[in-house]
């Protein structure tokens, strides 16, 4: 019995709609958003230490950042580590994910490694990593790389494996041959599967990106942070994490919807 | 069981031979390549476990566990006695629901390793950081998970309760538990292991203890053996509490398995 | 008293009306069905009765009173059973009696005799999921009778299973409905099922929603099923419930002559 932890996908809570909700709920909503910045300025207001900033300080020290270029040119070399080592950890990803959920001798073979590395802390190898790859741009990328593969071969591997048993007879009796079932069935049932691995993977290159920043200390918005923390400029350290989350929360959206448009129209037929 | 088509249905023998055949294969790979690569990228199978003896027969080993296990007893503790009742209120009732979303998810899709920097210079290198970081890589799936878990309950099962006039606290007790448990075992497998990387990470930056220190240590001497050894006992650590959670679920939930 | 009375019920979803103005009396200890075709609003309409809906007019009188919500004297049977599957048998039957109070062991004592009397002794211990459609509805049924309501409500309750293990329950719902009368509105789409049960049959039609016709049921008690079947006049009910129910599937006018009343 294959063992995996495929769907570990931690769904965003999504409202259920009822006739009449949407003021409430557009009331909540914003009111649980913006109470969290509030009384964080709040706090910062009447709190003596300078270490403790306040949103509008960390507004500010974001337009002297942009100005003086020193956050665009962070955010473009992270940028660039991340999108380089998401492709490669993806392209990877499919490959050995197809592989693996096409054809069960592999998937035995392999599953139960995938599997547990998955579930290891793979932060641990970055150390390792870079001691033994360097402190330079291929380390990160590597690193990245290693952090997208993952997921999305185990969630690549299990869409190919759920394709549903009737599609896969549909074909048989229509003499289809291996390669247009994979154009017409195979591929078609996978991509919502497909579409969650990716979502999951950027999840975990972000952190990739950043520890390998920490680690390395030379570029990038992981580089900025520390920085000027090491100075004890708070708001500044700040801001480039503000650029993550909204990085982070707009590709989670992004691919959360186009995976909910997928599913929509591919049905996964029971067991 | 629908007849099925595609290579499938390996005997038991089969399963095996294969696995015992990728085995033999992959650690056959890591030893041509730690060999050919030498001792500065990769360390043989056999020297790590040698290292990893070693450290653990001369007190090393636990002198490093020990802190790691306590930050994460704490925190993951933590995480777990506030998330899950967090979470069951917030699947519960909509307008919570509805002021959390904005917040928790913000928080979620963003690399929570960004943020320790701040916590290090406000909290401090000790303990209480580490406890703290290891605590937000847990809450948060385990609130998201659980939160669903009461959300998704079968409305026609919610309709029952209300047509034998119930109120809440047995509907709780009798569907809204039960129904959720599922979901619940889920989140806790996902915060434990991301429990895991908070408490690495806690080691790597909030202070010098801890195996995720250890780990830094025999890097940074390019002892690559000693380094491996820490990670691969957080591999088998990992993996354990994946595939135990995963059986407790099965079992706690035997009819989930059976619908589907 | 167990008697219900719907008085002027209609039932609108904003615009679209599923029906206006209905008009029924149930006496005590009565069984009758509401027999019609998908859309006419039967089931919405024993809902409203049971409580988990709003009529958007009119009055709903169960045994004397005027009810809006679920009432602890009177339950509904669902077609999908509606078990909770992480319970055993025994413990389903007693989910209305340890909701009344009773602990454990208390409330599984007293569900036993309807366990037994649905015929499931000797399957307590066993799970939904263990068990066939037919079995668990008699679970369902079982939990319904365990808290011993006055009025039982019963929403196409053999809708989800077999021709055969229909009849089955329909056999096993006679003879329990003898050695324990109650007031019953029983929904169905089966012509035969309301025939065979009923003591009055209650034909509504669609687009609108309505009540065409109030049937009385001729045939004493206790029933024998196939008895019934073999007769006459069950032929004849038959044929006028079944052409009263045909006629909206032809639009009004199309065959010359034939048309609404």
């Amino acid at each position: 019995m294959t063992s995996t932890i495929s769907n570990q996908s931690t769904p965003k809570i999504v409202p259920r709609r009822k006739l009449g909700d949407s003021r409430n709920e557009k009331f909540f909503w914003w009111g649980g958003l913006l109470f969290i910045p509030v009384v964080w300025q709040i706090y910062s207001f009447y709190s003596d230490s300078t270490l403790i900033v306040g949103p509008i300080d960390v507004g500010i020290a974001s337009i002297g950042m942009i100005q003086d270029g020193t956050l665009l040119r962070a955010a473009g070399e992270s940028g660039f580590v991340f999108v380089t080592g998401m492709l490669a950890g993806i392209l990877l990803g499919l490959l050995i994910g197809l592989l693996v959920g096409r054809f069960r001798t592999v998937d035995v073979a392999l599953d139960p490694y995938i599997s547990a590395i998955y579930a290891t802390p793979l932060v641990a190898l970055v150390p390792l990593l870079v001691v033994a790859l360097g402190f330079g741009f291929s380390a990160k990328v590597v690193i990245v790389m290693i952090f997208a593969f993952f997921p999305v071969a185990i969630n690549t591997a299990a869409g190919v494996r759920g394709v549903p048993v009737d599609l896969e007879e549909l074909a048989k009796m229509y003499c289809s041959k291996e390669l247009q079932s994979w154009r017409d069935i195979v591929l078609p049932s996978s991509l919502p599967f497909i579409v969650t691995g990716m979502r999951l993977a950027v999840g975990r290159a972000l952190i990739a990106v950043i520890v390998a920043e920490f680690s390395t200390a030379v570029t990038g918005l992981g580089f900025l942070i520390l920085r000027h923390s090491r100075r004890f400029e708070m708001a500044e350290s700040l801001v480039p994490v503000i650029v993550l989350m909204i990085t982070g929360f707009a590709l989670y959206t992004l691919l959360k919807r186009s995976e909910e448009r997928l599913a929509s129209w591919v049905t996964v037929a029971p067991a | 069981m629908a007849y099925q088509v595609s290579n499938r249905g390996l005997s038991p023998q089969k399963v095996l031979v294969v696995r015992l055949a990728a085995a033999a294969f992959l650690l056959g790979l890591w030893y041509a390549a730690a060999i050919s690569s030498g001792s500065l990228f990769l360390a043989t199978p056999h020297d790590v476990i040698i290292r990893l003896g070693q450290s653990m027969a001369n007190g090393e080993f636990l002198e490093y566990l020990g802190p790691t296990a306590y930050i994460l007893g704490i925190g993951a503790g933590l995480g777990v006695a506030v998330g899950v009742p967090l979470g069951l209120l917030i699947g519960r009732f909509r307008w919570l629901q509805w002021s959390t979303e904005g917040p928790i998810n913000i928080l979620y899709t963003t690399p929570i390793v960004a943020l320790i920097p701040f916590m290090l210079v406000i909290i401090g290198f000790n303990n209480q950081s580490k406890i703290l970081i290891v605590f937000l890589f847990t809450v948060l799936p385990v609130i998201i998970n659980t939160a669903v878990g009461v959300r998704t309950v079968d409305r026609d099962l919610l309709e029952l309760t209300k047509s034998f006039c119930s109120t809440e606290g047995p509907v709780w007790r009798d569907v809204l538990m039960p129904a959720s448990l599922p979901a619940v075992m889920t989140g806790l497998r996902i915060g434990l292991i991301h429990a895991l990387v908070g408490a690495v990470l806690a080691d790597f930056y909030a202070g010098a203890s801890g195996f995720g220190y250890l780990i830094i240590l025999y890097s940074n001497r390019f002892d690559v053996a000693g380094a491996l050894g820490p990670v691969l006992v957080l591999a088998l650590t990992g993996t354990a509490v994946a595939a135990l959670l995963k059986n407790a679920q099965t079992r706690l939930s035997p009819w989930e398995r059976a619908s589907r | 008293m167990s008697n219900v009375n719907i008085k002027n019920v209609t039932k609108h979803y904003g615009a679209l009306s599923v029906f206006d103005e209905i008009n029924l009396s149930v006496e005590d200890n009565e069984f009758v069905s509401v027999l019609g075709p998908s859309g006419c609003g039967k089931t919405t309409l024993l809902r409203i009765v049971a409580g988990l809906e709003q009529a958007t007019s009119g009055v709903v009188t169960v045994a004397g009173e005027e009810t809006h919500e679920p009432r602890p004297d009177m339950t509904l049977v669902f077609q999908n059973f509606r078990l909770l599957p992480w319970r055993t048998v025994e413990d389903n039957v007693a989910y209305g009696l340890r909701l009344r109070g009773r602990n454990k062991k208390e409330s599984r004592l007293e569900a036993q005799p309807f366990v037994k009397l649905v015929g499931l002794e000797g399957r307590e211990h066993k799970y939904p999921y263990q068990l066939s459609g037919g079995m668990q509805q008699r679970v369902g049924l079982a939990r319904a009778l365990a808290i011993q309501p006055k009025i039982l409500l019963m929403d196409e309750p053999f809708g989800a299973l077999d021709a055969q293990t229909r009849e089955l329950m329909q056999d096993e719902l006679l003879r329990i409905w003898l050695a324990n009368r109650k007031t019953v509105i029983f929904v169905t789409h089966s012509i035969d099922e309301a025939i065979v049960l009923s003591d009055r049959v209650i034909i509504m039609q669609t687009n609108p929603g309505r009540i065409v016709k109030d049937i009385r049921i001729p045939f004493e008690r206790p029933r024998n099923p196939s008895e019934i079947r073999n007769d006459p006049r069950f032929a004849k009910l038959r044929g006028e419930m079944w052409s009263l129910l045909r006629q909206e599937e032809l639009a009004p006018g199309t065959i010359g002559g034939v048309s609404g009343e």
